[in-house]
């Protein structure tokens, strides 16, 4: 019987693996196919019994998820800053980081962030605000900041 | 000064264009002039991932960059067009419409969106 937890590395080899092929596929609208995903991956979580992230307050929001993605082994830490029409999400010790930084080095966007594919879903669901990726950017060894417009 | 709104507007008061829409390369729907009842959000990123897989076939084949990809449907067609690097326009037509005055209604259009986005 394999392992109930999967290898971190192996699993980042798997996202790169489909999101280079997917970015092949459809170039930079790669990033619309994320767009559509966050929904799914925020009703998946749902289904997993991992709730909390059913508040349409902006704080209760960044408190569950960062519970909740520490308690996935997503990364360590997430917080938000929001300013006006903006949001900045801070990320720390991303376990996707290979990922990511994978597809950064093949010149890729990285457009498959499930961080940003979940705020994006948040801010859109609960909130009823819309929102666009505006960038990422690293911070740090494993820290990146998405940083988002919020259209209200 | 002409917004999107009114551009997409001017696109759907063509005859035989039902929808126009204008959404970024991430999907989301910038602006759209449709029908009520359109899933104006699916259709940005339908729109999307159709005009960039039509650019990678294109990249794969060596024909250049894209202008324009239509596609016809037994009850339709779709024109879509980049608007710059991050945009797209696109507009479904009736199946019956005539298609060389809504490519040319398109490529006009296109140039106004380039100038305010």
């Amino acid at each position: 019987m394999a392992p109930e937890k999967i290898d971190r590395l192996g699993t980042n080899a798997l996202l790169y693996a489909f999101t280079k092929a997917l970015h092949r596929a459809v170039g930079g609208s790669a990033a619309a196919v994320m767009r559509q995903a966050g929904p799914d991956i925020l009703k998946e979580l749902g289904a997993l019994g991992i709730n909390g992230l059913d508040s349409n307050d902006i704080h209760v929001l960044e408190e569950n998820l960062g519970k909740l993605t520490k308690e996935l082994g997503f990364c360590d830490d997430i917080s938000f800053e929001e300013e006006g029409d903006s949001l900045k999400i801070h990320v720390k010790g991303c376990s996707f980081w290979e990922l990511t930084q994978g597809l950064a080095e093949e010149g890729i966007p990285p457009f498959a962030c499930p961080f940003a594919g979940i705020a994006v879903a948040l801010c859109e669901k609960n909130l009823g605000v819309r929102a666009r990726i505006k960038e990422i950017t690293t911070e740090g060894e494993r820290a990146s900041l998405i940083h988002l417009e919020l259209h209200k | 000064m002409a917004n999107t709104k009114n551009i997409l507007m001017a696109l759907t008061a063509v005859d035989g264009i039902g929808t126009a829409v204008c959404v970024g390369r991430d999907g989301f729907v910038i602006d759209a002039a449709a029908s009520p009842g359109a899933d104006v959000d699916a259709i940005g990123a339908m729109v999307s991932t159709g005009l960039g897989s039509a650019e990678s076939v294109g990249k794969e084949l060596g024909v250049g960059n894209l202008t324009q990809a239509m596609m016809e449907y037994k009850n339709g067609v779709i024109v879509m067009t980049a608007i710059g690097r991050d945009a797209i326009l696109a507009v479904v037509a009736e199946e019956n419409a005539s298609l060389g005055n809504v490519r040319m209604q398109v490529k006009k259009r296109k140039r106004d969106l380039e100038a305010i986005l």
